[in-house]
């Protein structure tokens, strides 16, 4: 198809789920809507590929966890093909003495803790319980627009208040726990919470994956508790059928179904201002677009740096966006496998669980410190699925694929990837091997993705997984910055839509929703 | 000398752009990403590596040929260098001016050059007029803001040549300009100890310069300037000068600095020419209405309090906001402040009292509604003027300025009335004319 | 039996400014302190006749204005002396200093970098801003948030409006502040590794967080918070008491006495009298029972609690909860007396900022690495390393012509991962520390007249500080403002009744020492005064 000079109702700038979201919610509402998307595939780090011929496996994110059902129901995925091979994919944290910890509120794997440790197990009904109240206290600010402050408009008095009326009625201990916990770090909370080894790097490493903070840096108890709310709106992680591309693959029906006009390997070039207001887009193949909104779910900073400019942004604005923290700290490998590995101690059942490799508290520390200091850390923490136990779709009758995603990898190590690649990958199947013996004899293929490559592969920023790092200050009014929090831009007709944006990373598609539906909703004032 | 030096920054472009550059061959350095300090240290420079507490006040190239002049040995600090308050009295000195050429050492005002493919777009963003519409050779009086629309400082910007701009500030803002420099092809230098600079000023200014060998510098139009050979030395010379006078600003390598100074009182001796201090040049900018950064409005990095920050509005500089050209920073706060009510105004006074005051506060109703944040004695008026910050709904009706005296041991607290000045209280007639008048005759 | 209105456990700074406020009120105060000196963390001794040297304390401990001049302490002879801030030396050979002149600091700045130069104004702006907002907070409780009463609601609900009404902007740059690891703050303002890594140590020194721990920047304001840090455009002035932070204790000891308070030394508390579920009055270690309506106990927390009563007094959970209350030493002191003023080779002569302190040096790095060691319990290998030559600026304080030399070693854990502090691990880290000032100083050995090393398990067996740590529990801000040291606590009230907290454990904590004597003191005296 011509595109040239074409005139839309919108143009939504990538095709990651954010981008897809948010353009079949305008298609929806009636309008006219054209998607970019610049390389062949739908759907950026949100993707299942093939790591071999017949081994399919999500290439980097595997599971859904915060996607509110709300978006499935209105864009109608399942009736446009998604399906879930696992609900509520429970969590299991492997021990190397083959005593492996469930984590649930089933009443047998209760009984199951409380016969290993009675204080435990007390404990975890109290922290899950107090976990779920502090999430459900949050929970409000991330169902909508960040809040706004100042000027105008005082939503954020609102929110405030509302969260101030919100603590009071968790309780006073419970108070006093958040209160604690929302300056604290992981590591404290739980060393003071649990007994058990185990118990404690599990919920340590929930709360820092996938982000460059260390078990004991003050702060990360809020992260927590931040997934947690967020994962709330979905009651339970969920592996799709066909891997995190059948997400993708069913936005791409819905959308199309409500008539968007996807276009990939079309790549934005620049966003055209004319007197500081968005007109449309030109394309790198020199095609002129335009649409009173453009919505952009690429990274903040290359969409307002790149697509639009230093030239028609303050000064301040450009300096704070090109200094926001991207500190990706997350790998990935994808191995095929011939049969399935005997991880000894585990039942047949959990094969198909979230597991979690997890050194002690104080090992995964110093991996930490090994990061910080552009190192490969010498215990690895990792979040292992096997999909292919759930999902048959992915590999060939018998044989299975692996999913592995390893915390406090850096972006830049010492000696350089090149020599240093095969390394971590030793270091990752040796860790592997320790609980299941026999892997490393059936890996037939594998794919490891370290940092840079999921920077050059997707796009993300210095392998930064959430399209700026989910940190106070760059959360909530301040995502990605003040100027730019609640979607809009202070160019009249670009809004962002992407994980940069408020409620942040995570395959939610929150931000691409809520974007779209302010945009519908300026669009009806105008 | 310790650590990076940054008086040069160069680009923070995306990769693979600094090599399409169509000029980058003109300008090799532009690609170069690690700065270089370009300051002679025998000079009077910032960045010497010399422990600072030893010498509090540095020195002007031409400190030697003022000295020479002072008959009072009365010195001020001007920017971290020595400046004669006034070298004769303020009283002859403010004669030279009205009615010969005043000469004056502004060596200490901060200069920075600001070079490259991208200077214009990138100084067209940072101020807020419209920096495109500047010819080489031609000065401009800038403001620029931070995103919130208030006044980082303000000077004067003057175009070179093609790429080549120099941006002339009371205060430094090397931070600023660097942080705003962020993807744009621009080289910025702190030129300040590197370039000498005097201010030449007075009906006669003219024809001092043209007996000097300025030749045809009576057409230079105001904000006009030119390059002059002067028996082998280059002089930029720029009509501009914060007087309200005919005046020329000189622009020269600090080393001749001392030969030209000596040439211009040679030949200049029949025009009246005589030295002026840093006491005539404020009262001079009183005398035209023009506040000065740190004493009459706070830049808004300095200011602790947010409400001692200033719109350009709020400094009386509406006209150097072009709300319709290109895009700049503090562009989109100006429109929402444009249509809100200032919190305060920079205004001038007239007060009716012959004694010279300081800061005190301005009255109405016998509250306190703002102050005085420098003043001086008239004498061409007759009375005692001053800027001061006001707030805004107290910008009419009877004003007074309370001022305390001492008189012996006993404190006098007198209120003056103050008229609020609309106009300049002084500009010359001469100051638009072209050509300029070159006789002796005023 | 004796009798009074109110006792205080403790004789350190905090006590001391109790006892001083209460007696001022027209209490009848008893103050007791274990040790033959009064001050506490902050006492003094004489290292070898004739040199006086902080014990514990670098020596830069000082008093709040409001307090100095509400108990009229120059009346009692404290004198304070305003220096310039001190110098770091940087690793190669030079050094980078802070000076009070806004001019002068301003070219020290542009010595390392001219653009950092001026990035201090801006630095120098967000700072007495965030000073301003963070000073009215610490003249007194802060209440407790989880209370279900209604005006405790009222007065959240308007906080909760007052930060909703702020710019989103300001609201920004307050979250930066309270959140950001020292490092990512500082790279927004600064360019030079040298300036960063002064303003860091500074920031720093004396807690246990490193460079690029969150929340770590908020500490950037401790010299700022004196309320005449503004008054010049430079950095703000060291303050140091003529005769050492010991003059401090005397000054309030006077004023105490002054008011008719009394004070008795060498007196320790063993128990606290309890009866129907308050407390009543004091045990002493040699039996004798001293009784008193209120009791304020500047001991910490852990101490107070763990010490002073049988746990079953106490409620339930309430042990572990004070259990849980982290206080880990992170600093060593080392006392040198010198026969001749040390030289410093990196620095001019004639600099005036050394009378403000001397830094050796360091990087961001290392400050990390040192943090990651001291939590893992490992000695550590490049200390931060903070000196203070107190008789540069008061030459009483030894013979004429001799000094002292104060060194706070930082990042030093008071458990080590394999075992207890020794005399042999004590001389190593003194060996260190010796070697890395005579790097700087080489002619440093041969003057040195007397040295003496303790470490934080000396520092607590001597002081009586849980873990040594001399800001009594860590301040992180999971244990600051309302949470130190616990909502219901940082009222200065316990669940004992007439028991109160007034030591660096409750509320502001280190942010003003005396604070929060002064704050529990008026709390006390209005109950006192109601029950007339």
């Amino acid at each position: 198809m011509q595109l040239a000079d074409r005139s839309f109702d919108a143009i939504v700038i990538g095709g990651g789920h954010n981008g897809l979201v948010a353009a079949a919610y305008l298609a929806k509402a009636g309008k006219r809507v054209i998607l970019l998307e610049a390389s062949d595939h739908l759907g950026g780090a949100v993707t299942t590929g093939e790591i071999s011929p017949d081994y399919m496996v999500s290439t980097a994110a595997h599971l859904v966890e915060a996607m509110p059902r709300r978006i499935e129901k209105d864009l109608k995925l399942a009736r446009n093909g998604l399906r879930f091979a696992a609900r509520n994919v429970s969590t299991v944290a492997l021990s190397r003495d083959k005593r492996h910890l469930t984590l649930s509120s089933r009443r047998q794997d209760l009984a199951a803790l409380r016969q290993w440790n009675a204080h435990d197990a007390t404990a975890l009904i109290a922290f899950s319980d107090r976990l779920k109240a502090h999430a459900a206290a949050l929970r409000p600010l991330l169902l909508a627009s960040a809040p706004r402050s100042g000027g105008a408009s005082l939503d954020a008095k609102a929110a405030f208040r509302s969260l101030v009326w919100r603590a009071r009625r968790l309780g006073q201990p419970s108070l006093e726990a958040l209160l604690r916990t929302l300056p604290g770090s992981i590591g404290d909370l739980v060393d003071d919470t649990f007994e058990m080894p185990l118990l404690r790097a599990a919920f340590a490493f929930d709360a820092v994956r996938g982000a460059a903070e260390g078990p004991y840096s003050p702060g990360t108890a809020l992260n927590l508790i931040y997934r947690r709310a967020l994962q709330h709106e979905r009651k339970g992680t969920s592996l799709p059928r066909g891997g995190m591309g059948a997400l993708v693959e069913a936005l791409r029906r819905s959308a199309e179904g409500f008539g968007v006009a996807i276009k990939t390997g079309t790549a934005a070039k620049r966003i055209i201002i004319e007197n500081g207001i968005a007109k449309g887009v030109e394309t790198e193949a020199g095609d002129f677009l335009h649409a009173p909104a453009i919505l952009s779910s690429v990274d903040p900073r290359a969409t307002m740096l790149d697509l639009v400019g230093h030239a028609h942004l303050d000064a301040g604005l450009a300096s704070r966006l090109a200094q926001a923290s991207r500190r990706g700290a997350t790998a990935k490998l994808n191995l095929a496998l011939e049969g399935l590995p005997t991880i000894a101690g585990l039942s047949p059942a959990e094969y198909g669980a979230r597991l979690l490799v997890l050194p002690s508290l104080n090992e995964f520390d110093q991996a930490f410190a090994s990061f910080k200091r552009g190192k490969l850390p010498d215990e690895l923490a990792m979040e292992v699925t096997v999909p292919s136990v759930v999902d048959a779709t992915l590999a060939p009758i018998g044989h299975h694929v692996m999913s592995v995603l390893i915390q406090y990898v850096p972006f830049d190590v010492a000696g350089g990837w090149a020599a240093q690649r095969d390394r971590l990958l030793d270091r990752v199947i040796g860790t592997l091997s320790l609980y299941a013996p026999d892997i490393r004899a059936r890996i037939i293929a594998g794919e490891m993705l370290l940092p840079p490559d999921i920077e050059a592969k997707f796009g993300l920023e210095g392998g930064e997984w959430h399209g700026g790092e989910m940190r106070p200050d760059q959360l909530l009014m301040f995502r990605p910055a003040p100027e730019l929090a609640q979607y809009r831009t202070p160019l009249k007709g670009l809004y962002l839509c992407g994980a940069g944006n408020h409620p942040g990373g995570g395959v939610s598609g929150r931000p691409g929703q809520l974007a779209a539906e302010l945009a519908l909703s300026d669009g009806r004032r105008a | 000398m310790n650590g990076e030096s940054d008086m040069a920054l160069a680009e923070q472009v995306e990769p693979g752009e600094a090599a399409e550059a169509p000029d980058a061959a003109e300008h090799p350095d532009l690609d170069r990403l690690e700065a270089t300090a370009e300051v002679d240290p025998d000079l009077f420079a910032h960045a010497s590596d010399e422990p600072p507490f030893g010498r509090r006040v540095l020195t002007t190239p031409l400190h030697l040929s003022v000295a020479a002049e002072s008959s009072t040995n009365l010195w001020t600090d001007w920017n971290g260098y020595t400046t004669p308050e006034i070298l004769t009295s303020l009283d002859d000195e403010y004669r030279v001016l009205r009615h010969a050429a005043a000469l004056g050492d502004i060596s200490p005002i901060v200069k920075y050059r600001i070079s490259g493919r991208d200077a214009g777009a990138y100084l067209d963003r940072l101020v807020t007029g419209n920096v495109m519409q500047l010819s080489v050779d031609e000065a401009m009086p800038v403001v620029f803001c931070e995103d919130r629309g208030f006044v980082v400082g303000d000077g004067h910007l003057f175009r070179l040549g093609e790429g080549e701009y120099r941006l002339v500030t009371e205060e430094t803002h090397l931070a600023w300009l660097l942080d705003s420099a962020l993807g744009f092809q621009v080289r910025i230098e702190d030129v300040s100890a590197t370039l000498a600079a005097l201010s030449l000023q007075g009906p006669h200014a003219a024809a001092v310069l043209n007996a000097a060998g300025f030749c045809e510098i009576e057409t230079l139009r105001p904000y006009g300037a030119r390059w002059f050979d002067i028996s082998g030395m280059p002089v930029y010379a720029s009509r501009t000068g914060a007087t309200g006078e005919l005046g020329y600003e000189l622009w020269l390598d600090p080393e001749d600095a001392p030969m030209l100074w000596a040439r211009l009182f040679d030949k200049g001796a029949e025009f009246g020419i005589a030295a002026t201090g840093f006491a005539l040049r404020e009262l001079a900018r009183i005398e035209v209405g023009i506040p000065r950064a740190g004493c009459d409005y706070l830049g808004a990095f300095t200011a602790v309090d947010p409400a001692d920050a200033s719109t350009p509005f709020e400094l009386g500089l509406a006209s150097l906001v072009d709300l319709d050209g290109g895009h700049f920073t503090g562009r989109e706060a100006l429109r929402r402040l444009k249509q809100r009510e200032p919190r305060h105004l920079v205004v001038a006074l007239a007060l009716d009292f012959p004694e010279p005051i300081q800061f005190c506060a301005i009255e109405r109703d016998g509250g306190i509604e703002g102050i005085v944040t420098s003043s001086g004695f008239s004498q061409a008026l007759g009375v005692n003027l001053a800027l001061g910050r006001l707030r805004y709904a107290a910008s009419v009706g009877a004003l007074a300025v309370g001022v305390d005296f001492r008189e012996g041991l006993r404190v006098r607290r007198l209120k003056i009335p103050a008229r609020l000045l609309t106009e300049p209280a002084i500009i010359s007639p001469l100051r638009h004319t072209v050509p300029a008048p070159l006789l002796a005759d005023y | 039996m004796e009798r009074h209105d109110a006792i205080i456990i403790g004789g350190g700074l905090n006590g001391l400014t109790a006892a001083a406020y209460l007696a001022r009120s027209g209490a009848r105060v008893l103050l007791l302190e274990r040790n033959a000196a009064l001050g506490g963390a902050d006492a003094s001794y004489e290292i070898v006749p004739g040199f006086t040297i902080p014990r514990y304390s670098l020596g830069t401990s000082t008093l709040p204005a409001r307090i100095v001049s509400e108990l009229d302490l120059a009346r009692h002879g404290l004198r304070f002396l305003r220096v310039d801030g001190g110098v770091s030396l940087l690793e190669d050979g030079g050094y980078i200093a802070s000076y009070r002149d806004g001019a002068i600091h301003r070219r020290e700045l542009a010595r390392h970098s001219l653009k950092d130069a001026d990035g201090w104004t801006r630095f120098r702006r967000d700072m007495l801003r965030g000073a301003q907002q963070l000073r009215p907070l610490l003249a007194g409780a802060t209440g407790d948030p989880t209370r279900r009463s209604f005006s405790t609601l009222r007065r959240l609900l308007k906080t909760a409006s007052r930060w909703g009404e702020k710019d989103v902007g300001e609201l920004h740059d307050l979250t930066r502040l309270w959140t950001l690891s020292c490092a990512d703050f500082l790279d927004d303002y600064f360019r030079s590794d040298a300036v960063k890594a002064r303003l860091a140590s500074d920031a720093l020194a004396g807690t246990s967080l490193g460079p690029r721990a969150p929340t770590g920047a908020r500490h950037l304001l401790g010299a700022f918070i004196d309320e005449t840090a503004g008054a010049s455009g430079g950095a703000p002035a060291r303050v140091l008491a003529i005769g050492g932070p010991a003059a401090i204790a005397r000054a309030l000891g006077a004023a105490v006495e002054a008011h008719g308070g009394m004070i008795r030394t060498e007196a320790e508390v063993t128990d606290v009298l309890l009866r129907e579920g308050g407390a009543r009055g004091v045990v002493l270690a040699n039996g004798e029972e001293i009784q008193a309506s209120a009791i304020l106990s500047d001991l910490d927390l852990k101490r107070t609690f763990l010490a002073l009563f049988p746990w079953s007094a106490l409620p339930d959970g309430f042990v572990e909860r004070v259990g849980r209350f982290r206080m880990r030493g992170v600093s060593a002191k080392i006392n040198i007396a010198l026969d001749s003023a040390p030289e410093f080779q990196a620095v001019p002569e004639g600099c005036p900022a050394l009378l403000g302190g001397m830094r050796l040096a360091t990087t961001l790095d290392k400050m990390d690495r040192a943090s990651d060691d001291w939590r893992d319990g490992i000695p550590p290998r490049a200390p931060l390393i903070d000196m203070l030559v107190p008789t540069l600026a008061d030459p009483t304080l030894a013979p004429h012509g001799r000094h002292v030399l104060s060194v706070a070693v930082h990042y030093v854990p008071e458990t080590l991962h394999d075992g207890v502090w020794t005399g042999e691990r004590r001389d190593e880290l003194t060996d260190l520390v010796v070697e890395r000032i005579a790097e700087a100083s080489p002619g440093i050995r041969d003057r040195i007249v007397a040295l003496e090393t303790l470490t934080p398990p000396d520092i607590e067996s001597e002081v009586g500080i849980t873990g040594g740590d001399l800001s009594h529990g860590e301040t992180t801000l999971d244990q600051m403002f309302f949470n130190r040291p616990s909502p219901a606590l940082a009222g200065y009230e316990t669940p004992i009744r007439n028991l109160y907290l007034c030591s660096q454990s409750v509320h502001p904590g280190p942010l003003g020492v005396g604070n929060a004597g002064a704050n529990a003191a008026a709390l006390v005296a209005s109950f006192l005064g109601k029950r007339g």
